[in-house]
């Protein structure tokens, strides 16, 4: 089994000489789905010229199109429904149907975790999750540590 | 006749600094400003939009001393050295003075031993990925034989750091055998001669003569493991990223963290202070009181 971005799926559709299948993912108390990807930002201090430049490449970046040969050429989501209507990502999906297992599978996902300091706080609740499952420590205990770190961590932020 | 003295004095002085000034020039560039400027940044806040970075002492390293990651940092990296330097010392003597003996195919042992400073951290952690997966890799595999249950080396607090360490050990004891078989070529025959005709046991040759004249080789080669301890983190990524649970982080990788997973740049920079400074200490301590005891010839 391999438990993998579907951003490698095209990859290994081109190279598994096997047949193969995908899932969803596996749920307990409730299903989930890990989302996450690039943005795209345009600033405030910048002129005219750059941010109508900068919007052009960004509605040419996400336009359903672009997204369905992404989609096609990677596995990732396309980013839009609107790039699951293309003709060219409804014949890839007819053919090979895989390709939409991430996408219907959003409907489990919540927003990404986002906070101040995201990545060191988030590396709190990934201690307390090793912590538990390679049994080091209670979950309840792993926790409250995680919600210590936390604490600290946004103390300037309250 | 003064005169002229002063004027040959002033022309050495002149020559010696015009000598120095390369070194002077590049360590000033490469060392001395770029530490001066991280002690200086982890004197102020890290500036955000609404926060702009301002002067703060020490709060930097005060925060540090209360971040719990840090002393299991710390610690790792105390068992790490404390390990690493004298285990990889001692078998890169071992593997010199068997290298060293007459023994058949004395070229392809020494090369063997060799090997794995010649290989990039990266691969060799690559490698050591292979032996320490569980189920696949080839400890598990030669355990299964025996009806040993399947270990997930890396996998778990009490075993991650460890596995690293033994990485660490086998990397480096290879390249101080070097150091090691270059000195012991440089001990004169006639010494063993002379030990053999006084009757001398081998021991009390390797013991009374040969250790003490590789003093000022075990010296530089425990420096640099020392350094090493520090400084050596490229299989970390490969293998364990400092998990589980922090398990198997040590201090630079931390500082790595925090510079460019976190930016958090003032902290990394208070915290590679503080790591400087440890350094200098010990290294001062090696050098001025070992350095006393040492035997050079």
């Amino acid at each position: 089994m391999m438990w993998h971005s579907t951003g490698n799926l095209t990859a290994v559709k081109n190279n598994a000489s096997f047949d193969f299948g995908v899932a969803e993912l596996p749920g307990n108390v409730r299903l989930g789905s890990p989302t996450g990807g690039g943005n795209f930002y345009l600033f405030k201090d910048t002129t005219d010229e750059e941010r109508a430049a900068a919007l052009k490449l960004m509605q040419f970046m996400t336009s359903p199109e672009q997204a369905a040969a992404w989609s096609i050429g990677t596995g990732y989501m396309g980013v839009s429904p609107a790039a699951y209507e293309t003709e060219a990502l409804q014949a890839y999906t007819a053919e090979f149907p895989p390709a939409l297992v991430a996408r219907n599978q959003l409907e489990n996902a919540v927003a990404e975790f986002s906070t101040f300091e995201t990545a060191r706080v988030r590396d709190g609740l990934n201690n307390a999750i090793q912590s538990a499952l390679t049994g080091a420590k209670e979950p309840a205990e792993a926790l409250a540590e995680a919600q210590a770190a936390a604490e600290r961590l946004l103390e300037d932020y309250r | 006749m003064s005169a002229h003295a002063n004027l040959e004095r002033r022309r050495q002085a002149i020559y010696g600094w015009l000598l120095l000034s390369p070194a002077a020039v590049l360590l000033t560039l490469f060392a001395f400003y770029p530490s001066i400027a991280t002690l200086w940044s982890s004197l102020f806040s890290r500036g955000t939009r609404r926060k702009p970075s301002e002067f703060v002492g020490t709060e930097n390293y005060a925060d540090l001393f209360a971040d719990p990651t840090f002393w299991i940092v710390v610690k790792n990296n105390l068992l790490y050295a404390g390990i690493t330097i004298p285990v990889s010392i001692f078998i890169a003597l071992s593997m010199a003075l068997w290298a060293n003996s007459k023994i058949s195919a004395r070229g392809f042992v020494r090369t063997a031993y060799f090997t794995p400073t010649v290989l990039p951290m990266i691969a060799a952690a690559n490698l050591w990925l292979f032996f320490y997966t569980p189920g696949l890799g080839v400890l598990d595999q030669i355990g299964s034989l025996f009806g040993l249950p399947s270990v997930n080396w890396l996998g778990q607090p009490e075993t991650a750091l460890w596995a690293i360490i033994i990485v660490t050990i086998w990397k480096e004891a290879g390249f101080f055998m070097i150091f090691y078989l270059a000195a012991l070529q440089t001990i004169p025959a006639d010494l063993k001669e002379a030990a053999d005709i006084e009757g001398a046991s081998r021991w009390t040759y390797t013991r009374r003569i040969v250790l003490p004249l590789l003093m000022p080789t075990t010296l530089f080669i425990a420096v640099n493991a020392m350094i090493n301890s520090v400084k050596l983190i490229d299989h970390l990524f490969i293998l364990t990223k400092g998990g589980p649970s922090d398990a198997s982080k040590l201090i630079l990788y931390y500082i790595y963290e925090m510079a460019f997973a976190f930016f958090d740049a003032p902290s990394a920079a208070a915290m590679t202070i503080m790591v400087i400074a440890v350094l200098g200490v010990v290294a001062a301590v090696q050098f001025l009181y070992l350095d006393k005891r040492t035997h050079y010839q």
